[in-house]
């Protein structure tokens, strides 16, 4: 029994090397890159199997037009609405890992939010994976790129980013109140989840000409209702979520009556933008992007 | 026995220590306003009650932080004193208010409102209705499972409400895995905290606290008999199992509804008692006043704390309670061994 297990281990060792020394004969067409975790992934190319493990890196996929070259997705991809030829790969948090390596992918993409383990466990299998950090536009421009790069549209990817950052020039450029506007950023409202420094939401509200109330506190966070009243935002942007059964969250936050002074609400600023174009740090950024300064200079 | 301080000197000292941290805890916040202001703010509101709040300051003063304050202290007095009774009907250590398996079974209902909007048509009160349902719920199927005629053994008990902990909250563990929305809402809430919290809840939970606590002072004289042991008790004159059936329900109750406004908060059932016994003795006579007291005091400053620390930002006041209340007991612990 002992023996033939040494057996087995052995035959698959020499099996692997010989596979290793292969690989490194046509070492020409193999591409190094570094993920925003500071991880090197080698890939061999042209790479033909994307497996995207993000809605966000699914959309930037397709807005390059390499829709074909995407063998998996995410439950969560609903745009662009229909992707022929992607599988599911499962959700967030039900990501299956077998499945993943059972598309025999040449490239893995994945976000920071990404669970690491489930990545962990591809890396493991030899597949490269490459993990975006993504919390401004200056990011989301990166991750374009890059996957131009890999996916060797390079051309692509810079028209594609010159129009976003046309579109932001024209923001920044617009004529802003000279008093700037104070801002909150809501994802849900009881506790009040928000939006600090170093978000997207953060760099949209100031790209937009307005001030974050919450700068000062780093990432997402639970805001206390004092700091909303002191802070007084004119302005407050919140994101809409799908839950059945539950009032929308402009009408529950209008329920809070400690904030019928603070001028957002005194004034019905309150404004709703639908969750995946809010949170979703792919290439309709700009378009939300373009909605905030639409609020915030109303 | 140790030499006791007289139980006045320490009731007086509790009050005065929940008082002072109450003050406190109403003039420190997010924004400053001078303690002057705040009681100014405070008194013209006792005089007039009908008036508005004209300033941002009067707002914040009487309608975010005393609400707050006057809830921590109910929520703590409530955990502290059921803990304090459950640790002495077990005779068990590691009781408490959360033993009997109603913080899962609650957060079971609080999970069906937030990931699939469960819901009962009363708005802001969807939430502590499903949680405080669903969390006597549990206790009641936990003590039919104990009951075997008109007995209830508390080994029983104690391993059923286990078994049910783990099932509610195997079932937690799946609705959060099957759904992806509004996962965050769902950790914040099981990991406690008074966050927009308004009078509203106070009004909800004031008549729940002062009736269990009322109910558990008047009992503290059999539950001193209880310490000797059921048989005991009832030679002593005491209907055994009809106290434990009193001393469950309210306890179930009275939980159930402080995890209701507050959601699960931690440690402070299970801690609070072992400090009062530490420095005051099992008595129940004066175990369960101080319990109600330190217990307030205690999530008063938790609060406080939690509200203060990553300004201004809120933590989870669960995270706050096992900070400072575990090595707080630790050093209790040892010291009084070294004593002793």
């Amino acid at each position: 029994m002992m023996r033939t297990a040494l057996f087995c281990v052995t035959l698959v060792l020499l099996l692997t090397t010989a596979g290793c020394l292969q690989a490194t004969d046509d070492a020409a067409a193999t591409l190094a890159v570094t993920d925003d975790t500071g991880v090197q992934a080698v890939l061999s190319t042209p790479v033909a199997r994307v497996v995207s493990l993000a809605p966000s890196e699914t959309e930037v996929v397709c807005a390059l037009g390499m829709d074909a070259l995407l063998v998996g997705k995410t439950d969560y991809c609903n745009y662009p609405p229909k992707i022929e030829g992607a599988q599911s790969v499962g959700g967030p948090k039900t990501l299956n890992v077998e499945k993943i390596i059972g598309l025999q992918p040449d490239l893995v993409l994945a976000t920071t939010v990404t669970d690491t383990t489930k990545i962990e466990g591809i890396r493991a299998m030899g597949i490269p994976v490459l993990i975006f950090r993504l919390e401004s536009l200056e990011d989301i421009h990166r991750n374009i790129e890059t996957v131009g790069t890999v996916l060797d549209c390079p051309d692509a990817a810079a028209a594609l980013v010159g129009r976003m950052q046309e579109r932001e020039a024209n923001v920044s450029a617009a004529r802003h109140p000279a008093e700037p506007a104070a801002v909150l950023y809501v994802l849900w409202d009881d506790p009040l989840y928000v939006a600090g420094n170093n978000t997207l939401q953060d760099d949209l509200i100031r790209r937009a000409g307005g001030v974050n109330i919450m700068a000062d506190a780093e990432g997402y966070v639970v805001a206390s209702d004092e700091a909303v009243l002191t802070r007084a935002p004119d302005v407050i942007i919140a994101s809409t979520s799908h839950t059945a059964g539950t009032a929308p969250i402009k009408d529950r936050l209008l329920a809070r009556s400690v904030f019928a002074d603070v001028p957002a609400f005194r004034n019905g600023h309150i404004v709703t933008i639908d969750a995946d174009l809010a949170n979703r740090p792919g290439p309709r950024m700009v378009d939300t992007l373009e909605l905030f300064a639409a609020c915030i200079n109303a | 026995m140790h030499q006791r301080i007289n139980p006045l000197w320490m009731y007086l000292g509790c009050s005065v220590l929940l008082l002072a941290s109450a003050v406190l805890a109403v003039c420190i916040g997010e924004s400053p306003i001078d303690c002057r202001t705040v009681f100014a703010i405070v008194a013209a509101h006792l005089l007039d009650p009908g008036a508005g709040y004209a300033t941002a300051d009067e707002t914040i003063i009487m309608l975010i932080r005393i609400p707050r304050v006057i809830l921590a202290a109910f929520v703590g007095a409530s955990l502290a004193v059921s803990g304090a009774v459950l640790q002495s009907l077990f005779r068990n250590p590691m009781a408490d208010p959360f033993i009997l398996g109603i913080s899962n079974g609650a957060a079971l209902g609080a999970s069906a409102v937030l990931l699939y909007g469960v819901s009962f048509g009363l708005g802001l009160f969807n939430l502590p209705l499903a949680a405080f349902v669903s969390g006597t719920v549990t206790i009641l199927l936990v003590y039919e499972l104990a009951r075997t005629g008109n007995r209830v053994a508390t080994n029983t008990l104690l391993l059923s409400g286990i078994a049910a902990s783990a099932f509610m909250s195997a079932c937690t563990s799946f609705l959060l895995f099957v759904s992806n929305e509004n996962l965050h809402q769902v950790i914040f809430w099981m990991m406690g905290g008074f966050a927009g919290r308004t009078w509203e809840h106070v009004v909800m939970l004031l008549p729940f606290t002062l009736l269990g606590v009322g109910v558990f002072l008047t009992l503290a004289r059999p539950l001193n008999a209880l310490m000797f042991g059921e048989e005991s008790a009832l030679y002593l004159g005491v209907r055994v199992e009809r106290l434990k059936k009193i001393l469950l329900v309210v306890s179930a109750v009275v939980t159930g509804a402080a995890v209701a406004v507050s959601g699960i908060i931690g440690f402070v059932g299970l801690i609070v008692p072992h400090i009062v016994r530490l420095i005051a003795g099992s008595d129940h006579r004066v175990l369960l006043p101080l319990s109600v007291l330190i217990g307030a005091t205690f999530l008063i400053l938790a609060d406080l704390l939690a509200r203060l620390v990553i300004a201004p930002a809120e933590l989870p006041i669960g995270v706050i309670t096992a900070l400072c209340g575990a090595p707080f007991f630790v050093y209790l612990l040892r010291s009084r061994r070294g004593a002793a």
